[in-house]
């Protein structure tokens, strides 16, 4: 019994730790969103001057707009691209199907630097220049991959015979794709989908090679303002501490719902 | 459903196409502007239009003045395309790749290399043409800067033909031929006076090997910066020999600091080797956060982040100086330079517009960093925030090296070691400060040199650290096989699949 309890305190522990580790980053800039401070480990009286800042500057409504519209944008796009291209792929002689999957999944493997510089050179070469069409092109090069290594594993543990059953019963093959397939596999879409949003969100690498002049989203804009910083950068970089303050309670929120209501469910069902 | 979707595709392959004629059809010229983050009067909160004329947040950009001035002036419609970069080799990469830009503002080593590359756009005789009142830059600009900008000389490629054929040579031609000075500055030292003494500051950049500041010191994270204090270090005593009352004393210190050869470059090596156990660390944006914190209590710095370092320290109740070293410091400027291909007009009435004194206040303002503009209301505006304001106890700042004509700032004594020091360095002090030119072939090697000094070595704790988790984790699975009967999953038979034990249920 002791032994039990033992084990349970050290196994919170060691979450806690974990938890802790990957958390106080987060919960320091949460702490000093909340100050007057623009530099951290300063101290600094409580204020909501970097919320302020946050949602009165044009210029960051700006970049925060761009940022979350390109990463819908290219995580829809590929989430399509990816889908279909895994049903082809599933559905390929074995040979081609092993092919296509190697080939597929380069841009994962590869380092972001070499898609990036990869894709920027090919631009040139063809005499595209850069607009937001290329920039587009460059995220749905990165989120892909990852849509296409989602989806495949659903449509493995899918039930064929299914599938079967409904052209048997007389549906034509989009309709036994929209109305049988695409539910079984819809799960691996749609964290396709959130994958794509995430990898969107967060790179710098291609977008700073594929994106137009006087473009800038978030990422491009912290890399240019941490290289080379003044009073202005460091109150605009302050102002993402109330975002990622903010970004972090939604999630959490959406998360706890999720969960509370996921219990709910099942305890209805019992 | 198959008809729409096609239509839909297209119009979405055509929306790039469209939204490109759009730009054309109206019949602007577009002026495509790269300079640094955040490096230009922005308008807005905190600008100088709001602090001082009390526009507000409606305080106009410096972009949208260019524009309409321009229009007022030429009596036609320019659009700036204004685009940002972080560091000058992005800059160079971008336009490598192909970039179209008008105006572009790098350091001083980059404008070198992009000149001995041939990727610049000479200025027009006319735009130094001083009975011209618009052009703002000859008129304005500081003696001090234009004297630096006529002797320093680089290398550009020039195509000759020689018995028929073409034969590309190397051609010296001045700064002042391609590039225009925007802000510069000086490096230093900012300490904190109450653990650093005047003893201490004598070491000079050495200080950086003294064991008693052992990890209360840190330096830039980048290979100009740091090759920069090794020389400081290695040629030292030269340095210091050398006769200050000369006429060619800046010239000596520069030609010490610019010493790439292999020699050197290993001598250097191992005092950044040395000097990296010493120091606290590389930085690129953390050191004025742990000056004011109190972490560390010296930090190589830019006069210009020294500047802002000292007054965000101002705000926490620290006050920190600024020195720079008796061997010497690194003279940088950032400057306007064309691309080839650039639209010349243009861009260098925008360097004109820039350099007009009152616009040369705003952006110092906005940016902290000091303009190479020197006319009057920059100097009226060096007064104004120096000024002591208690005259009797002010000291005579002389500045006219800069500004000429005998302009002399009266200001407090601690200002002697503080931001005025480091915005405009005494004349004497600015006589060992040295521009450190583009590393030519010797490019390379110093790169190695860079990584060899940023390899990381495993320390022995961490290597401990390391072992003891590994051996931890280790036991952690022993103990689990050990301790329990371990389920494996049973491997499902080829043609049957696993199904959730639960349903089974």
């Amino acid at each position: 019994m002791k032994k039990k309890i033992a084990i349970k305190c050290l196994k919170a522990a060691f979450i806690g730790l974990v938890l802790l580790l990957l958390y106080a980053p987060i919960l320091l800039l949460a702490v000093y969103s909340f100050s007057s401070t623009n530099t951290i480990g300063t101290s600094g009286s409580f204020s909501f001057a970097h919320y302020k800042k946050l949602f009165g500057d044009p210029v960051i409504l700006t970049m925060i707009g761009n940022t979350l519209l390109l990463a819908l944008l290219a995580a829809i796009l590929s989430t399509i691209l990816g889908t279909t291209g895994a049903l082809g792929m599933y559905y390929l002689k074995r040979r081609q199907k092993a092919f296509l999957n190697g080939v597929s999944q380069i841009p994962v493997v590869n380092a972001e630097i070499v898609t990036a510089l990869a894709l920027a050179i090919a631009f040139v070469s063809v005499g595209i220049s850069k607009s937001y069409f290329t920039l587009l092109i460059g995220h749905m090069v990165i989120c892909t991959p990852f849509v296409v290594l989602s989806v495949l594993p659903k449509l493995k543990q899918m039930d064929n015979s299914l599938y079967e059953a409904a052209l048997d019963l007389g549906a034509n093959p989009a309709k036994a794709l929209f109305r049988v397939v695409l539910p079984q596999i819809i799960p691996g879409v749609v964290s396709g989908f959130m994958l794509a949003v995430t990898l969107s969100l967060d790179d710098y690498i291609v977008t700073s090679y594929t994106k137009p002049a006087g473009f800038d989203t978030i990422s491009t804009y912290v890399f240019n303002a941490t290289m080379k910083g003044n009073a202005h950068t460091a109150e605009t970089l302050a102002s993402f501490w109330a975002l990622t303050t903010l970004i972090f309670v939604i999630i959490l929120a959406v998360v706890l719902v999720a969960n509370f209501s996921g219990r709910r469910k099942k305890e209805a069902k019992k | 459903m198959k008809k729409k979707l096609s239509i839909l595709l297209s119009l979405l392959f055509l929306l790039p196409v469209v939204s490109s004629l759009g730009g054309c059809s109206a019949k602007t010229q577009v002026l495509r502007v790269y300079n640094w983050e955040e490096y230009i009067d922005e308008g807005g909160k905190g600008s100088y239009g709001d602090d001082y004329l009390g526009l507000g947040k409606n305080a106009p950009s410096m972009i949208d003045d260019f524009e309409i001035w321009y229009e007022e002036t030429y009596g036609e419609r320019i659009r700036v395309e204004y685009s940002t970069f972080g560091t000058n080799e992005d800059l160079y990469n971008q336009l490598k790749l192909g970039d179209k830009y008008d105006l572009v503002c790098p350091s001083e080593y980059m404008i070198m290399k992009l000149a001995a590359e041939g990727m610049l756009e000479p200025l027009d005789k006319d735009f130094f043409d001083e009975t011209n009142e618009n052009n703002f830059y000859v008129n304005n600009v500081s003696p001090f800067i234009r004297n630096v900008f006529k002797n320093g000389e680089m290398n550009v490629p020039e195509e000759k033909e020689v018995d028929g054929k073409k034969v590309t040579e190397q051609k010296t031609v001045l700064w002042e031929d391609y590039a225009a000075g925007y802000m510069w500055g000086t490096t230093g030292l900012v300490y904190n006076p109450e653990g650093v003494s005047e003893e201490d500051l004598s070491q000079g950049w050495k200080i950086m090997l003294d064991s008693n500041f052992r990890k209360k010191v840190t330096t830039k994270d980048n290979v100009r910066d740091s090759y920069f204090v090794g020389l400081g270090i290695v040629y030292r005593d030269e340095l210091l020999s050398l006769d200050k009352n000369a006429d060619d004393y800046n010239a000596n210190v520069t030609d010490i600091f610019n010493r790439t050869d292999t020699e050197t470059v290993k001598k250097v090596q191992d005092t950044l080797l040395a000097m990296k156990n010493n120091i606290f660390g590389f930085e690129t944006d953390t050191g004025k956060s742990d000056m004011v914190k109190g972490t560390i209590l010296l930090n190589f710095a830019w006069s210009g982040d020294a500047v802002y370092a000292m007054d965000e320290a101002e705000n926490q109740d620290v006050y920190l100086n600024f020195h720079i070293p008796e061997e010497g410091a690194n003279l940088f400027f950032d400057g306007w330079v064309m691309p080839k291909g650039a639209s010349k007009k243009e861009a260098q009435a925008f360097i004109n517009f820039m350099s007009r004194p009152d616009n040369a206040v705003r952006n110092s303002y906005y940016i902290g960093y000091t303009s190479v503009i020197a006319g009057k209301e920059m100097f009226e505006y060096a007064c104004d925030v120096y000024s002591a304001e208690n005259e009797e106890q002010s000291i005579p700042y002389d500045v006219s090296y800069f500004f000429g004509e005998e302009a002399i700032i009266y200001a407090d004594e601690e200002q002697l070691s503080r931001q005025l020091f480091a915005q405009y360095p005494p004349e004497d002090t600015m006589k060992r400060c040295a521009v450190m030119s583009y590393y030519g072939t010797q490019e390379e090697r110093i790169n190695e040199l860079w990584t060899q000094v940023k390899g990381e070595k495993l320390d022995g704790w961490a290597i401990a650290v390391i072992t003891v988790a590994i051996v931890v984790i280790a036991l952690a699975i022993l103990y689990w096989k050990l301790g329990r009967k371990i389920e494996f999953r049973l491997k499902p038979r080829k043609g049957y699949r696993l199904t959730d034990q639960k349903e089974i249920r």
